[in-house]
């Protein structure tokens, strides 16, 4: 089984060639069709890649899994149920809040942050559990 | 079939293993330990399970393991936060996945090939093996590590949404989840029975064996 003949070496050098050669134009296949994921060179970037690129030729017409409205949570989950604080309840007895985030990444010159205008409602800490909620439903 | 009447060639007698199925077996076996190690720091960073579509820290779990969590925001009942390691844990658990699938495949079609599924693992082959044996390698080959990969596949939002029927025949993402841990938990004991019993029955010949191929044992061979 182990002994090297010449037939061994010819076949086993051929289908090394094929499979570098089949690995080259198949890198270049996918780096055309942006199958390759930018931070590739690591030590992970086989694994990273295949997952990329498998996940961008199976969701070519796919965005996101579809629930029926059923499966619509009873309770909110970001970072759990709003605080029960009187800062929060002050804050919630103004109405519903709404910020609108312009698609530039500005924050509106109404409210120049979530933080701000928590701060504005009467929130003393900025970073308290109140605000955090806020950016994050925000 | 018509191998399995011709005898074997008298230099052919001393291999246990063939070069496939060595080289698979080791190139699973590093695979799982990857993927048990980063499994390990992956679940680290949410240790309770559930079932069915949902699951999060405000619905009631399942169970949850006994240990600190790497996340500050999973309560534990422990007073600490153990070290985040979900990055890297990430990667190299589907970059060994990838290595398992495709070692797999290889495996499985060289095996149907050669019929080594046929002569050594199915229970009326003439193979080594003993009943036993051969129905736990065929149900780790054939049923655990395939539906590993699949509860794997399930924890996929890109997969969900292309095939979500391959997370709804679990019962949902969380059962999905949660039978990966019980597959997981099954292949480590497999592979703890599986190193006693090469312990027991001489674990320098039958290593050195799946390393080189090579016997001296001829009643093994």
């Amino acid at each position: 089984m182990s002994d090297i003949t010449r037939r061994r070496l010819v076949r086993g050098g051929l289908a090394a060639a094929a499979g570098a050669s089949g690995l080259a134009v198949a890198a270049r296949l996918a780096d055309r069709y942006g199958l390759i994921p930018p931070d590739h060179g690591n030590l992970y970037g086989a694994g990273d890649s295949l997952t990329y690129a498998a996940q961008r030729l199976l969701t070519r017409h796919s965005m996101a899994r579809e629930f029926p409205r059923s499966s619509i949570s009873k309770t909110p989950f970001v970072n759990g149920p709003p605080p029960n604080d009187e800062a929060f309840r002050k804050l919630q007895a103004r109405g519903p809040l709404l910020i609108l985030w312009p698609i530039s990444g500005a924050f509106p010159r109404a409210a120049r942050s979530p933080i701000s205008h928590a701060r504005r409602a009467g929130l003393t800490s900025p970073s308290g559990p109140a605000s955090r909620w806020l950016i994050s439903s925000a | 079939m018509l191998r399995k009447e011709m005898p074997e060639p008298a230099h052919r007698q001393a291999h246990r293993h063939t070069a496939v199925v060595r080289a698979t077996h080791w190139l699973a076996a590093l695979c799982f330990l990857a993927l048990l190690v980063s499994g390990l720091e992956i679940v680290l960073s949410h240790p309770r399970f559930y079932w069915g579509e949902a699951g999060n820290v405000t619905t009631p779990a399942l169970f949850s393991l006994p240990v600190p969590a790497s996340r500050a925001t999973v309560p534990t009942g422990y007073g600490f936060v153990l070290p985040d390691q979900n990055g890297w844990s990430r990667s190299l658990h589907f970059e060994a996945a990838w290595a398992v699938v495709f070692t797999g495949l290889f495996y499985v079609a060289a095996g149907l090939y050669t019929r080594h599924f046929r002569n050594n693992l199915l229970p009326a082959g003439a193979g080594a093996y003993n009943l036993a044996q051969r129905l736990t390698y065929l149900f780790v080959i054939f049923v655990a590590f395939p539906l590993a990969i699949w509860t794997g596949l399930a924890m996929s939002p890109a997969v969900a949404s292309v095939l979500p029927q391959a997370v709804s025949a679990w019962g949902g993402q969380e059962s999905a989840r949660t039978i990966h841990f019980f597959l997981t938990l099954f292949l480590v004991a497999f592979l703890a029975i599986h190193l006693i019993m090469i312990t027991r029955a001489g674990f320098g010949p039958l290593v050195r064996a799946m390393i080189t191929g090579r016997t001296q044992n001829k009643e093994r061979s």
